[in-house]
């Protein structure tokens, strides 16, 4: 089972999917386009691992355990 | 006994002191400044303004949802500390990333201290967000700087704005 955790007002939001369901591996396909079209950006990593062993990805991968979403930053 | 260096010239000021200028390139102003009009016609000086005084803020009630979005944000962002950060946070609601330019201090919004390794003694004061970060709970304002700090600091760093610059603390 992936999940996408995507931060934002409620703390983050989840997508989950199980890799021998191809619908639901569908659907998070669909989010990560749609998310990435958003100029959000994903982080991908083994459940619980720290950030520092986290990967930035660009496209989904069903096989992956975990993806990160966080917005662009910009200088404030 | 110590001797005063030589005034090369005497300028009186706008405001009634008058600057000295020392031979060698020091400057220093004597005197008591005294108010005078501001030279922009049409202006005052702030310190001449009257003082607003803002009606007090209504205090809205918590909404229902904000201790949920918050406890789920804090649960990400330790899930993503090494030991000795989620330690750190815990006890000071701070922590270092370490990215190949010197470690990054998060837990001050606006005010992320950056420690170069170029420059040994010195900080940067630098102030970096999310898009529409306001909207976010705090810590997920930190899951996303530690995210790209930690995967893709030149991102960071590229759109890093220097707020400020001061002796390294030690």
């Amino acid at each position: 089972m992936g999940v996408m955790r995507i931060v934002d007002s409620t703390g983050d939001s989840s997508v989950t999917w199980a890799i021998d369901d191809p619908v639901s591996v569908a659907e998070a396909e669909a989010v990560f386009a749609r998310l990435a079209g958003e100029r959000k950006i994903p982080f991908a990593r083994t459940s619980g691992a720290p950030a520092s062993d986290a990967e930035r990805i660009r496209a989904f991968d069903p096989a992956l355990e975990e993806i990160v979403w966080v917005r662009p930053i910009a200088g404030g | 006994m110590l001797g005063l260096p030589a005034i090369e010239s005497i300028d009186d000021l706008a405001d009634g002191r008058q600057l000295l200028v020392l031979h060698g390139g020091g400057e220093i102003v004597v005197g008591t400044a005294r108010p005078y009009p501001h030279p922009v016609a049409g202006c005052e000086w702030l310190s001449a303004r009257p003082r607003v005084h803002r009606a007090p803020r209504a205090v809205l009630p918590p909404r229902p949802d904000r201790p949920a979005a918050t406890a789920r944000a804090e649960a990400l962002l330790e899930s993503l500390l090494q030991p000795v950060q989620l330690a750190d946070w815990r006890t000071t609601r701070h922590f270092w990333v370490d990215t190949p330019r010197g470690p990054v201090l998060l837990g001050d919004l606006y005010a992320l201290v950056h420690q170069p390794n170029s420059e040994p003694g010195i900080e940067r004061v630098l102030c970096v967000v999310p898009d529409r970060h306001t909207e976010l709970p705090r810590a997920d304002i930190w899951v996303n700087l530690l995210l790209v700090l930690a995967v893709e600091p030149d991102a960071f760093f590229r759109v890093a704005i220097q707020r400020g610059l001061r002796v390294r603390r030690a």
